[in-house]
């Protein structure tokens, strides 16, 4: 049984008063206008002779009482008027007691509603989502409290919202902003929520009403996600610092019985695409049921166009793959869904993927010889069944500044000597398109050029992953995959005969990774089996919407060590098997940037560079096919771009110029699955002084009204005693002898 | 006069009588008008005087039978009349402090309308040969001139009145015993006065007036705002004849007052009937001869 907002024990009193303005009652010192005019008229008289002096006196000594009397009258008549005139104004109200419980006093409560705004709180239960039910139980709340009782509204979502607070004792406005409440696609922030919440309590116990008590309500469906242990241990000390007077009640909307499957993953299998090989990705399903499900139908949307449809099984708590393939046939950025069938939970059973499929992949190498890239260029060319088309320039360092790098999505230097500020421009320029830049160091390179225009001291302005340091002495060093951890080297796990372990290196640049960097492989000397020693050789890092990756040796046998007798390149890779592999993973992971960059998570934000620049200076971003936005641009430098977000919605999203729509961008936003979870927390986990209620005795059907039929009857009550005051007035006051 | 037409009105209103000065010039002015308005003698009311009922025998006139005692008692009585050759009217005025008050509106003070009505009184009874006496009174009589017709009498009569002043209180009581008294013989006693004293004294003045036979008119002088208390502004009442100051709102007081007022004036009204006394009440916001020529015709109606 739920106490309702005035439930507490203690002698129930009848009813509750209150006024709607009290500021109003003020008006109610108008009274003593009358008061005033009759002291002031007593002062104030004139003389004259009297010659029927006799009539006055007895006049005056046989109807003195009796006009004392009228004139009284007259008087408490008047001053009612303004009195009761003041009243209405004061919107007076006049409750009896609220159907669930009743009030011990008639101090008012600050009331703080916390309603659970994470996605699992959209799961259907007899025909309406637990967040309904939480808005109505709100409502609800907020109906039966007492006037003078004020609310505040929190959103308990990533980030929580605080949607009122400053409580608010208007009811309507409280009923409006609880209707427009919005289920989010995040997950539920507890320790956000609180904190909110006692910034709540500390403007309810400044506000001018002078709340005598504070009840924080939580609705929600405990799903374990937001009510995690960790989450819990936190919340329990600092409820240790919460006064005892501040009431907490925890109404569970949620239900034991709860069953879900949902997409969890929506990945391709390669990260380049093009026109000449068939798409291929891989939808997770994943069941948080006891029970299997047969046949489940997954469906693929590409372009909001239902392509193909798998029926797959799906075993108890446990999570299967269905692999999709699908050929484009035209290059772009595209969005992809795969879907499930609607259940108890919809938000779930659907994850989006923006990928761009373009025609051929156009690579650039640059070498400060032309020995330096051929290598290279040919390890890139090469095809195969699994390899994208990929088309290789190769030129020399002149072509940084006569080539327009934007038709290129990769660019490799291999073993140029020196950086200058204007390769650092064109380098900047070119990684905010989102493309991927790799470097191959060699015997040329000046690694004090390097460092200093691409490896600053502010890391934010990098552009390389790692600082480079000196050269390592000329000896045996095998490569070290790091347990392929890195993506880079993912394939060659269980591969012993691609050779990478093989790989012969005899030379390298130290490397210094820059924070944030990712180490893909590292080198180690000697021909032992021991890690741990070694130094990174391969560093990754998101530089702006691109990638850029180095590798600490060189990319073609042309660099030599002249030291040795004779001349001994650094390495022997590029003849080595491992080299093709390596040097596409590398072009697969630099231009997956762009994918990591279009496809995010909600409350993420999108950004991208600008289109180019028109006059209008700003994007649309659309979603579900509707403007949602119009978004300023923002100059970076010589560079525009533009920030959306944080995303607070799943789907697919495009942006566009805002003058210029034909050519539109792809985004995909995705939900955290973990909250797809069932999995509810035990109540016994919680503190102590949380006292739960649950909700099966609030009314469904609550009805939106704004004030109570009683409150504004009250007011009209008086008005119109008023009125036949002001009407009783000037008979009475005529036949007393009064002016008006 | 001649052939011009005369207005009665314009030498009675008291606006008109306001801008005269002294009574000589007033009183011809009242008396020119009211001649000019009758047709008939205005005398015929003081001069025959009804004396006793006495039963009807073969011989008397029919004209002389008194139709009214027949309706009430089935019995032929005939009126008999006493016709005085020489009447004495005693005009009688109230010359008290009160009699000094005049309204805001008002021109004439009670005291100068009365001695305008005074003056116009004896003009009529010297006009037909008959004799007037006059007395001024307050506390006590000031003034008495006694009845005489001859042809001084009325610049006498008008002498008195001119010089006569409002002062001292109202003792009408003790007054009209010694009035009574010293009225040697019957005749009209017309008594021209505010009244405002106690009724039982008046009643008791009054009752021996007419226990010496005389023929009493109470012509009751009243001030517009005295009977209509028109008043709104808090006012301090300063009392005359050594009355209290009384500091009121009069709008709050004036139902009450006129309760009393007219409590006064039905009281008085009431003995006068009580006594057979003609009772007159007189605004002194109204033309003279108007109250004279209504009063007069009242009078013959009844006889």
């Amino acid at each position: 049984m739920i106490g309702g907002p005035a439930a507490v024990v203690g002698l129930p009193p009848l009813f509750a008063a209150g006024f709607g303005n009290t500021g109003m009652l003020f008006w109610g010192l108008a009274a003593l206008v009358p008061i005033v005019l009759h002291i002031w008229s007593r002062k104030n008289y004139q003389t004259r002779n009297w010659a029927a002096t006799r009539f006055l006196l007895a006049a005056l000594q046989r109807h003195a009482r009796r006009m004392r009397m009228r004139q009284w009258l007259l008087l408490t008549l008047r001053i009612a008027i303004m009195t009761l005139a003041a009243l209405a104004l004061a919107d007076p109200v006049w409750q009896s007691a609220p159907l669930l419980g009743v009030p011990t006093e008639l101090e008012s409560t600050h009331y703080i509603l916390i309603v659970d705004g994470s996605y699992s709180m959209g799961t259907q239960w007899q025909g309406i989502t637990r967040f309904h039910r939480a808005q109505q139980i709100c409502a609800s709340l907020v109906e039966q409290s007492r006037p003078g009782d004020g609310f505040s509204l929190i959103l308990m979502a990533e980030p929580s919202a605080n949607v009122i607070g400053e409580p608010s004792w208007s009811k309507a406005s409280v009923l409006l902003e609880i209707d427009r409440l919005q289920m989010t696609h995040a997950g539920a922030g507890m320790t956000s929520a609180w904190h909110l919440a006692r910034e709540a309590m500390q403007v309810g116990s400044r506000s001018p009403e002078r709340y005598a008590r504070t009840h924080v309500y939580i609705i929600t469906d405990l799903a374990l996600q937001t009510w995690d242990v960790a989450t819990l241990s936190v919340w329990r000390r600092e409820l240790a610092l919460l006064p005892r007077d501040v009431n907490l009640s925890v109404i569970d909307v949620g239900q034991e019985e709860s069953e879900n499957m949902a997409v969890t993953s929506l990945q391709p299998v390669n990260g380049l695409l093009t026109l000449q090989q068939p798409c291929e990705v891989l939808v997770t399903v994943k069941s948080f049921a006891d029970r299997r499900y047969d046949s489940v139908r997954v469906s693929l949307v590409v372009d909001h166009h239902e392509v193909d449809t798998q029926f797959v099984d799906v075993p108890p708590k446990s999570q299967i793959q269905a692999r999709f393939r699908h050929r484009f046939v035209q290059e772009g950025e595209h969005l992809l869904e795969a879907r499930l069938p609607v259940d108890g939970l919809e938000t779930d059973n659907h994850r989006f993927l923006a990928v761009d499929v373009k025609d051929t992949i156009r690579v650039l190498c640059i070498g400060g010889e032309p020995a330096d890239t051929h290598h290279l260029a040919l390890a890139l060319a090469a095809t195969g069944p699994q390899r994208p088309s990929v088309e290789v320039k190769e030129r020399n360092e002149a072509a940084l500044r006569n080539e327009d790098l934007q038709q290129y999505d990769c660019v490799f230097v291999c073993n140029m000597a020196r950086m200058g500020s204007e390769e650092k421009a064109v380098f900047e320029q070119f990684l905010h398109r989102s493309r991927g830049l790799v470097f191959f160091l060699g015997d040329r390179v000046q690694a004090d050029s390097y460092n200093l225009l691409l490896a600053s001291a502010d890391p934010a302005q990098a552009i390389l992953p790692a600082t480079i340091g000196g050269i390592r002495p000329f000896a045996n060093y095998r490569l070290d995959p790091l347990d392929y951890r890195h993506p880079m080297v993912q394939l060659f796990r269980g591969q012993d005969q691609a050779g990478l372990l093989t790989t012969p290196v005899w030379q390298y640049f130290e490397l210094q990774p820059l924070p944030a960097s990712q180490v893909a492989m590292q080198i180690i000397a000697g021909e032992g089996e021991s890690s741990g020693e070694g130094e990174p050789l391969v560093v990754e890092r998101r530089v702006d919407g691109g990638a850029v990756v180095i590798v600490g040796t060189a990319a073609s046998p042309a660099s030599k060590d002249t030291s040795q007798s004779p001349p001994a390149p650094w390495n022997a890779w590029s003849t080595w098997p491992s080299f093709p592999p390596i040097v596409h993973s590398l072009l697969e992971s630099t231009l997956s940037a762009w994918q990591r960059q279009h496809n995010v998570m909600i409350g993420e934000s999108l950004r991208d560079a600008a289109f180019e620049v028109g006059s209008d200076l700003a994007v649309d971003v659309f979603h579900d096919e509707q403007v949602l936005e119009r978004v300023p641009l923002n100059l970076d430098g010589a560079r525009y771009d533009w920030v959306f977000g944080p995303v607070q919605w799943q789907g697919g999203y495009s942006v566009t110029s805002a003058s210029e729509r034909a050519h539109a961008r792809s985004f995909a936003v995705n939900i955290d699955h973990r909250e797809s979870e069932p999995a509810r927390a035990s109540k016994d986990s919680f503190p102590d002084r949380v006292r739960f209620e649950n909700d099966l005795s609030i009314p469904t059907e609550v009805t939106p009204v704004t004030v109570g039929p009683r409150e504004s009857q009250l007011f009209r009550c008086i008005l119109s005693f008023v009125l036949l005051l002001m009407l009783i007035e000037p008979l009475w006051a005529d036949r007393v002898g009064g002016r008006l | 006069m001649g052939g011009k037409e005369i207005r009665p009105l314009k030498y009675f209103d008291p606006r008109t009588l306001a801008k005269l000065q002294g009574l000589q010039l007033r009183a011809r002015h009242i008396v020119e008008g009211y001649v000019a308005g009758q047709h008939r003698s205005p005398m015929q009311g003081f001069s025959i005087e009804f004396a006793e009922h006495r039963t009807y025998s073969p011989g008397d006139e029919l004209r002389h039978v008194d139709w009214k005692v027949f309706g009430r008692t089935d019995k032929y009585y005939v009126k008999r009349y006493v016709d005085e050759t020489n009447l004495v009217c005693y005009l009688a005025v109230d010359v008290s402090e009160s009699m000094s008050y005049r309204g805001d509106d008002a021109l004439l003070t009670k005291l100068d309308y009365a001695k305008c009505v005074a003056a116009a009184i004896g003009w009529i009874v010297l006009k037909q040969l008959d004799a007037v006496a006059m007395v001024l009174f307050d506390e006590a009589v000031r003034e008495f001139v006694r009845p005489g017709n001859n042809a001084s009498q009325w610049s006498q009569l008008l002498q008195l009145l001119d010089a006569g002043t409002a002062g001292g209180k109202t003792a009408t009581g003790p007054v009209f015993h010694e009035l009574a008294e010293r009225f040697p013989r019957r005749g009209v006693v017309v008594l021209i006065s505010d009244f405002f004293d106690d009724p039982k004294s008046i009643v008791a003045g009054l009752r021996h007036f007419r226990h010496r036979q005389h023929d009493v008119v109470v012509m009751h002088i009243m001030d517009p705002t005295e009977l209509d208390f028109p008043f709104e502004q808090a006012t301090c009442f300063r009392g005359l004849e050594h009355q209290p100051d009384v500091v009121t709102e009069p709008h709050k007081l004036r139902i009450a007052y006129l309760e009393e007022v007219d409590n006064f004036t039905r009281q008085l009204r009431w003995h006068c009937r009580d006594l057979g006394i003609d009772y007159l009440s007189v605004r002194t916001d109204q033309p003279i001869d108007q109250v004279l020529t209504s009063y007069f015709a009242q009078r013959r109606r009844r006889l």
